[in-house]
């Protein structure tokens, strides 16, 4: 599995930009609300939901809805790097564990 | 062994990094370990390899994905108790500036019950291994060679050609 999977592809391209790797940064401190999460930003606070909803898409931060606010942490473990070898297993052993049954039926009918 | 799990109860202990498979199979259990351990048997169903029910022996397994794209895991056999359990571990290799092993470990457990067999699958102990490169390209393409020729004539008993039994950081060993 060398070739990048469409899901690391997307990692790269939503990382890529700095403001949402300084988001993400920030978020590895603990959860926040948008406002939380733009003191000490220069950009807009549309800006910084633009960001988190990128990196929401790409499963690194998710949002917890409580009230009228919006919280949000990092998902670090979108960034294990076995997270794409364990998936392609977890694809692997569905249609194994089918055929064998189908064998196992048919040496032993 | 342990009693019978929930799936996402055994994922979110191991962090995700756990599959578990669990099925009943209506069937003798010796009909079972017969196909998870007989040569011609045991490429029907989990694909091209060459693994041999025991302990400490090397093998390599074919892995092919849904969209066709194949790949080699290094397997090595752990730990065998006829009808009871298979113990393997895999090994794959990435690629890249600094080139890692990926390592797991498999196991599958069958128990007796009323209705059938209960066959349970384990995989986990995910890890990444930093490796040097050379000696893994090579190890690679010997391994590759060897499934295809095992793919060509599945009853194949003895490689024609030498094969790779053991590699690691800048090491190999081979078998006539």
């Amino acid at each position: 599995m060398t070739d990048a999977s469409p899901v690391t592809a997307d990692l790269f391209r939503v990382l890529a930009d700095p403001t949402r790797r300084a988001v993400l940064e920030r978020l590895a401190g603990g959860e926040m609300t948008v406002s939380d999460i733009k003191a000490g930003f220069s950009v807009s606070q549309p800006a910084i939901s633009q960001h988190l909803a990128a990196l929401r898409g790409a499963g690194l931060v998710s949002e917890r809805r409580a009230g009228k606010f919006a919280y949000y942490r990092a998902e670090p473990e979108a960034l294990d790097p076995l997270i794409d070898w364990i998936d392609r297993y977890r694809a692997f052993w569905p249609s194994r564990i089918e055929k064998l049954k189908d064998l196992v039926e048919r040496i032993d009918p | 062994m342990s009693e019978p799990e929930k799936t996402t109860d055994d994922a979110k202990d191991a962090g995700g990094r756990r599959i578990v498979h669990e099925t009943l199979i209506a069937a003798p259990i010796d009909a079972v370990w017969r196909a998870l351990t007989t040569r011609d048997l045991i490429v029907e169903w989990l694909g091209a390899n060459d693994l041999r029910p025991e302990a400490g022996r090397p093998f390599t397994l074919e892995l092919a994905n849904e969209a066709g794209e194949v790949s080699y895991a290094d397997g090595r056999v752990l730990e065998v108790e006829p009808e009871r359990r298979l113990r393997f571990s895999l090994t794959e290799f990435e690629d890249g500036p600094e080139p890692v092993e990926i390592r797991s470990t498999v196991r599958i457990d069958l128990t007796q019950t009323e209705d059938g067999v209960r066959f349970r699958l384990v995989h986990d102990g995910f890890e990444r291994v930093p490796v040097a490169a050379p000696a893994h390209a090579l190890v690679w393409a010997v391994a590759q060679q060897r499934v295809l020729q095992i793919r060509r004539s599945p009853r194949l008993r003895r490689p024609a050609a030498p094969i790779a039994v053991h590699c690691g950081p800048g090491r190999l060993a081979w078998a006539a």
